[in-house]
């Protein structure tokens, strides 16, 4: 460039004095000196610095930028959430079958195979090898131990129809209904029922054609792996009726037994409360000698109740039971249901209302009234059971009498099954969702905290499958927990809305201030950028 | 009847872990012809689980209970309690929320159970308690579990009222918590409500003991319609009462008399019998009405000036030199040991070594002194004093302290308004005999028999308002505005020198729409010309003459013949 210039200037200075002596020469002269600037001209910088300017900008600044602003999101496993819903539930499940005859024993397990339809189970009947003693009463029968989530069929003469046992035993008559037989094992595998809860879980609206599976579903409270049990007695006049009654007692008596049983499936934590001076909100009509008021009218007890229950601490669902102390001038007060009169009354998934009638004599000579433990406890158990899930089959099976208010083992583990399908469903929905709503919506943060909670959910998800594909009931539901757990905190981790408030005119309202000045002149450059190169290489 | 015998059994056992329920409402009309209302609901329980409760509001028992909270007291106060001339309250608290806890000895991360307990509270009781960080709080010199805090631009109003009604057991439809209707409570010059929760151990055997309280403090003349200093329950809360709360052990009204020999007044009904000679107590049991007469109403002192009251404020002019003084004045006629404690925010750091502490304008050194600085944003400026204080003195403790600029986040909204800096805390034990009545036992009635010799009083002082420096606070987006402009002014220019040359080159015919423009423009130029230079052929026919025609005018020249004639007639 150097040697340009001087030639340049050099040439200017020579013809100086040819200018000004031969007029003729001075248009030529001025052309080669532009040619010269033209040519000897720093162009080769001037388009450097301009694409310099560019890269900076848009190689370098534009990226940076991009990503400081950028949404922080930690790598989630997308393909795995997706792999979920391809993945089928495959329970698998033993069933044994004892009778005297193996032929007979070989029909049945032929028919088992022939006749169960279900995808959910996968069924591996066989003779059963518990049974060596000839001593066939039911109670040496009953001490038969069957492992977890299995079933055992046993022929014996003691039973005149298909009675499901304590343990896992189910007794049949011989010559019993092989379609029967097969009717009630459905039945107490609650094929239906769990096939309803997850079609109703992934596409709500769908559902069985059961109508009682559908109503048992819906009564259950939603999942959650902690519980309140909230015991809430109402006396509305403590002036004219005194009630001795202490709650713990028989909640501890009869309700903590079972909630030992479940310990595996949730933690309950049991209170019990006392509210006063809340009247009825609307009168009950009196028919003939009773007051009854409709089962719909129950949000009449419920409603004025509701604002003194809780106390909003816990964030876990809670059952509520009220047992509510008749006013002296409403007694006896029932409940009208389908015809009958009962004093107690469920509201599904929020727990049941009971009245505790007192006496005439407690009202008139205000003695203390002492109520009967299990006349209370009792409703509140078999409430208990409907709204966390426990099967009713009393309409199908007859069923052996308990002696506690603790589930039989076969119930206990169709619970299990029930949980473990609820919270794996509700994972698999919470994890589909999540990344559905992270492909929608761009501005939500996904902390590593999170993002390995995600994997952690996965991870416990696959392995519910395996195990009970494998009939590892125990293990899969500690894993279902897990899974259940830990989608639930990632999906309502309050870091995930921290930018989502965000709009974006503000973020222009900041930037284009400085981007748009800037960028002007870089770009319009980029042209004789461009020029400048395809001069340069001949393209 | 074996049934009914282990019935009976389970009913002995349920007593043993009894709930009681209190009611009292203390009267005390004031000199200066306030009348002071002292409502205190007292739970007492025996069983240390909250998970069942047959009184004990289940919503705090279950707040308890998950916090591991072993004593709590928590104050929603509005208006300043004026013990110059009102004496002493029940409870002392300052104006705005104030929550301290001490929680069980062996909770491990206390700090995590205050913020819990605070977030459970604030939603009980719609309070901002949640506001509470470790900025705003402090854990006492003393006590690992202890935490204390205050907001003092809490207002408080009916949705805190309605709530804590709630976790009464009669709520508000018996007794005397009938009397708090809310219009009326919110009218008073001072309100305050209270929950107090404390365990009373005696012997390794503790009882728990729920105090639910309202000081609530009337204008007897603003009450009354009439212009005098007449007062009634019904003036007061706008009903008298109808039912007493069947749940209640016993339910009374003490009515403090002993301003009646400064001040007579007559009262309209026959108390039952009197405490301490000027105790009126008043057992109801059904529906009651109170109301007094004052037949010569006039202002006077009050007669039993508190033994120690304080005053504090702050110096300083603009915002320079800001000083904070607290005075506390000692009226007795023997030493009293008192502790100062003082919070005070991180954006008022103070400077230690301006510390000074006066007594009577003679500089002491404090008994004991604790200091912990502050840390921005992260810690208050935590000063605890132990003085003795000399008979009939006043001590005065003042420290200097500076205003600093916040984050522009950190203002409050109305930023103007200024910042409320909390009260501080002065405890003293005093001679029982010194005050007309003590507040620290479970009941009323166990205060009014008490016979102990101290006292142990916690004046809260003055809350005060500061103003920082507050920025403009579109302040930032114009900061970007101008930063951008700037830099886009900056870089334009730049650019063209590094990337541009001026340079002189021949003009291109480039044909387009501004060529077209141009030739559109001569045309039309063109035609115009045209037209003009006709219409000027037209105008001017000028003649040439020959010179032969034209003759000689000896003033005007050579002019034609025909101008001669006609012109040269004229000048003829």
């Amino acid at each position: 460039m150097g040697i340009g210039l001087t030639r340049m200037y050099n040439l200017v200075f020579k013809k100086q004095p040819i200018g000004t002596v031969g007029k003729l020469d001075d248009d030529d002269s001025d052309e080669e000196i532009w040619e010269l600037i033209d040519k000897e001209d720093d162009e080769d910088l001037r388009n450097l610095s301009s694409a310099i300017y560019a890269f900076i900008l848009l190689v370098i600044g534009i990226p940076l930028w991009w990503r400081m602003t950028e949404v922080q999101r930690h790598s989630l496993p997308y393909a795995q959430i997706s792999q979920l819903s391809t993945m089928d539930v495959v329970i698998s499940t033993d069933i044994f079958v004892y009778t005297k005859n193996p032929y007979v024993t070989e029909h049945i397990i032929e028919q088992i195979y022939t006749s169960f339809n279900s995808t959910m189970f996968s069924i591996n009947a066989q003779p059963s090898t518990f049974i060596n003693s000839d001593d066939h009463t039911l109670n040496k029968l009953e001490m038969v131990i069957t492992p977890l989530g299995s079933l055992q069929l046993i022929e014996t003469t003691s039973v005149d129809d298909i009675i499901a046992g304590i343990g896992r035993n189910i007794y049949f008559p011989p010559n019993t209904d092989i379609k029967l037989l097969m009717d009630s094992l459905k039945r107490l595998l609650q094929t239906d029922a769990l096939s309803d809860s997850m079609i109703s879980m992934l596409n709500p609206g769908n559902h069985s054609d059961d109508q009682q599976v559908v109503t048992e579903r819906q009564r259950r409270v939603r999942p959650s792996s902690d519980y309140n049990v909230l015991l809430t007695v109402v006396n509305p006049e403590p002036d004219k009726l005194h009630v001795s009654w202490k709650p713990e007692i028989p909640l501890n008596r009869y309700l903590q037994p079972l909630l030992n049983q479940l310990k595996l499936i949730s933690n309950f934590s049991v209170q019990s409360q006392w509210l006063y001076l809340i009247d009825l909100v609307q009168k009950p009509p009196k028919l003939n000698t009773t007051f009854v008021l409709d089962k719909n009218h129950a949000q009449y007890i419920i409603t004025p109740l509701e604002k003194k229950l809780g106390s909003g601490v816990s964030q876990n669902p809670c059952i509520h039971f009220v047992v509510y102390v008749t006013p002296c001038s409403y007694i006896p007060l029932y409940f009208h249901e389908n015809n009958q009169l009962t004093t107690a009354m469920m509201s599904a998934r929020w727990g049941g209302v009971q009245f505790l009638n007192v006496d005439q004599i407690s009202c008139n000579e205000s003695l203390s009234f002492i109520p009967d433990d299990l006349s209370i406890m009792s409703p509140i158990i078999t409430q208990f059971h409907s709204l966390i899930g426990v099967p009713n089959m009393s309409n199908y099976i007859s069923l052996m009498p308990l002696k506690s208010s603790t589930l039989r083992k076969w119930q206990l583990d169709s619970m299990y099954r029930l949980k473990i399908i609820e919270q794996y469903t509700n994972t698999r929905i919470t994890l589909t969702s999540l990344s559905r709503l992270l492909g929608e919506i761009s501005n939500i943060v996904i902390i590593e905290e999170v993002g390995k909670a995600v994997t952690e959910s996965i991870e416990a998800a696959t392995k519910v499958l395996q195990c009970i594909e494998r009939g590892q009931l125990e293990e899969a539901l500690e894993f279902s927990k897990i899974a259940f757990e830990t989608s639930e905190f990632a999906f309502t981790h309050p870091s995930l809305l921290a930018l989502l408030y965000f709009p974006d005119d503000q973020k222009y309202a900041v930037y284009i201030p400085l981007f748009l000045p800037v960028m002007i002149p870089v770009l319009m450059s980029l042209r004789g950028v461009k020029n400048w190169i395809q001069l340069k290489y001949k393209i | 009847m074996n049934v009914k015998c282990i019935g009976f059994l389970f009913v002995f056992i349920g007593q043993a872990y009894s709930e009681s329920y209190n009611e009292e409402l203390f009267i005390k009309p004031l000199a200066t012809g306030y009348v002071y209302s002292f409502f205190q609901f007292t739970i007492i329980r025996e069983d240390d689980s909250f998970k069942h409760s047959t009184l004990f509001p289940h919503s705090l028992g279950d707040i308890i209970d998950r916090f591991h909270v072993s004593e709590l007291d928590v104050d929603l106060t509005s208006g300043l309690w004026r013990h110059k001339s009102w004496g002493y309250p029940a409870v002392d608290a300052p104006s705005g929320a104030e929550i301290s806890a001490r929680f069980h000895n062996d909770t491990q991360d206390v700090d995590q159970h205050w913020y819990g307990l605070t977030n459970a509270l604030s939603g009980l009781l719609c309070t901002s308690l949640n506001f509470i960080n470790s900025a705003n709080s402090y854990e006492s010199s003393a006590h690992r579990v202890y935490r204390y805090s205050n907001l003092p631009r809490e207002n408080v109003c009916t949705e805190n009222l309605t709530p804590w009604k709630k976790l009464l057991p009669c709520d508000s439809t018996r007794g005397l918590s009938s009397f708090l209707n809310s219009g009326r409570v919110h009218n008073a010059n001072y309100h305050s409500l209270g929950i107090h929760f404390r365990p009373l151990c005696n012997a390794g055997k503790c009882k728990y003991e729920l105090r639910l309280t309202v000081s609530l403090v009337y204008d007897s003349v603003f009450i009354s319609f009439n212009n005098n200093y007449d007062w009634s329950l019904r003036k007061m809360f706008g009903t008298g009462l109808f039912m007493t709360c069947p749940l209640a052990d016993y339910s009374k009204i003490y009515l403090d008399t002993s301003s009646n020999i400064s001040v007579p007044y007559s009262i309209s009904q026959e108390p039952d019998y009197f405490l301490k000679k000027n105790i009126a107590v008043y057992n109801l049991n059904g529906i009651f009405h109170l109301s007094a007469i004052v037949s010569r109403p006039k202002i006077v002192v009050s007669e039993l000036r508190p033994l120690l009251y304080t005053d504090r404020f702050i110096t300083g002019f603009g915002q320079e030199y800001g000083g904070l003084v607290t005075r506390i004045y000692n009226d007795h006629r023997s030493p009293i040991t008192a502790t100062v404690i003082e919070n005070i925010p991180w954006f008022l750091p103070i400077y230690y070594h301006t510390l000074k502490v006066t007594s009577n304008g003679i500089r002491v050194t404090p008994k004991g002194l604790i200091y912990k600085p502050g840390k921005g944003r992260v810690r208050i400026y935590y000063l605890e004093i132990v003085l003795e204080l000399a008979p009939r003195s006043v001590t005065e403790i003042s420290v200097q302290f500076d205003y600093v600029f916040l984050k522009w986040q950190e203002y409050p909204p109305d930023a103007n308004h200024g910042f409320y800096i909390g009260s501080a805390i002065v405890k003293a034990t005093i001679p029982r005999h010194a005050t007309s009545l003590t507040f620290d036992k479970s009941l009323i009635v166990d205060n009014i028999n008490s016979t102990g010799s101290d006292y142990l009083i916690c004046l809260k002082t003055e809350n005060f308002i500061i103003t920082l420096p507050t920025p403009d606070f579109s302040m930032p987006y114009n900061v970007i505005c101008l930063a951008c402009t700037v830099v886009a002014l900056a870089f334009g220019p730049i650019h063209n020198i590094t990337t541009k040359r001026l340079k002189l080159t021949t003009a291109k015919y480039v044909p387009g729409l501004a060529s077209i423009a141009q030739k559109l423009y001569v045309l039309l130029k063109n035609i115009i010309w045209n037209r003009n230079k006709n219409n000027k052929r037209k105008a001017a026919k000028v003649k040439v003459f020959a010179h032969e025609e034209l003759s000689y005018h000896p003033r005007l020249g050579h002019v034609s013949e025909e101008f001669m004639k006609d012109k040269v007639d004229c000048i003829k």
